[in-house]
């Protein structure tokens, strides 16, 4: 079973927005960019199986609109579908899905949308545990780890809410750890 | 010298006779391709390495790692990209929260449709992941969970006027009272309900 991961959209399209030195490092986990979010996306080239990125539709969606606003990023059609299948491939290919949120769930108002999103997905009954989310949401950052109330969840599998920064060294960290002896 | 590799073959005839299964039944076909012979020697070894020994397994392994490859690269590309749309906007990453957020409350029409014909396009062929209970395999579980509740020493000083003294005690974290408050609400959720009937 995989660590169950949920970026939000901020997250996913500030990695989308900066460049790494994922490809030139590959199969190692790429250096750090120095670009936190870059970073965090980079820890799911390595070809193992124990980060699983998720998405959910609104979260899909949430990164299509801001892509492509013309009022912001303006990207064109057909790098907008090249950037969701980049995502989506690498979901699939670390054992990751397209999952159904978790609507019926307490979140403080405090939280910022994206990051309601991404917790949404993240309570997801579809989903195995370990779970984290991953944003720079500072109110969603302040409730970790979260246990969700109103929806059945295994108190003792609370969802570890980090920023990109602090994903990506947990990561490394954990890859550490497992390093053949 | 030229090799041809019969290893997919070979493992489809071992498990007809295996069960009595059909092989014809089996979803793997033969692939055949050249080696070159300064090559069979590396192939062996990595074979006997990532494959324990069997080329087909060392095949599928190899295939999923030359597509993460794939895939790195094709992120990269589209980075590329989006860099280039964000300087040309004049923005930087800080501004990207802000546009998200205007993005998702007031969505222009026609990205709003492009969305959803990419949310339908993928839903019609991805879904969610299939997960099996968890196995002693599964050592990431554990040391994720070691790695987020990393015991962390503090170290305590105090002084007085005769000199200073220090003690190193373990820091309790947020996340460890914020697991150990959950677990006891749910502890008195169950005790309640208990009382109850």
């Amino acid at each position: 079973m995989p660590v169950e991961v949920v970026a939000d959209v901020p997250v996913l399209v500030a990695a989308l927005s900066g460049i790494g030195p994922g490809a030139v490092a590959f199969p190692a986990t790429p250096p750090r960019s120095g670009q936190p979010e870059v970073d965090a996306l980079g820890v799911f080239a390595y070809p193992d199986k124990n980060f699983a990125l998720n998405m959910s539709d609104e979260i899909v969606e949430g990164v299509v609109v801001t892509l492509r606003d013309t009022h912001g990023l303006a990207w064109s059609a057909g790098q907008v579908d090249r950037a969701i299948e980049v995502l989506s491939g690498l979901a699939a290919a670390t054992s990751g899905g397209l999952i159904t949120p978790e609507f019926s769930m307490q979140i403080p108002t405090t939280v910022g949308l994206s990051a309601i999103q991404g917790i949404r997905a993240a309570a997801s009954h579809e989903l195995g545990n370990p779970r984290v989310v991953v944003t720079s949401d500072p109110a969603a950052l302040r409730l970790d780890p979260f246990a969700p109330r109103g929806i059945p969840h295994p108190p003792d599998q609370p969802i570890a809410i980090l920023s990109p920064a602090a994903f990506t060294a947990a990561a490394e960290r954990a890859r550490w750890k497992l390093r053949p002896a | 010298m030229t090799v041809i590799d019969r290893a997919y073959s070979q493992e489809r005839v071992a498990y007809g006779r295996q069960d009595g299964t059909i092989w014809s039944m089996r979803t793997s076909s033969t692939v055949g391709f050249a080696v070159d012979g300064r090559d069979r020697a590396r192939l062996d070894h990595l074979a006997l390495v990532f494959g324990g020994g069997n080329r087909s397994a060392f095949l599928r392994e190899a295939i999923g790692v030359m597509e993460r490859f794939e895939l790195v690269q094709e992120v990269s590309r589209v980075q590329v990209y989006g860099a280039s749309r964000l300087a040309a906007a004049g923005l930087t990453r800080e501004d990207i929260p802000a546009l998200v957020e205007r993005a998702l409350t007031d969505p222009d029409p026609a990205a709003k449709a492009q969305a959803k014909r990419t949310v339908a396009d993928l839903a019609s062929h991805w879904g969610p992941p299939v997960r099996e209970p968890s196995t002693d395999e599964d050592q990431i579980t554990g040391v994720w969970a070691e790695v987020l509740d990393a015991a962390q020493v503090v170290e305590v000083r105090a002084s007085d006027g005769s000199g200073e003294a220090s003690v190193v005690v373990p820091a309790v974290t947020k996340r460890t009272v914020r697991s150990a408050k959950s677990a006891a609400t749910a502890s008195v959720g169950l005790r309640s309900l208990a009382d109850d009937q």
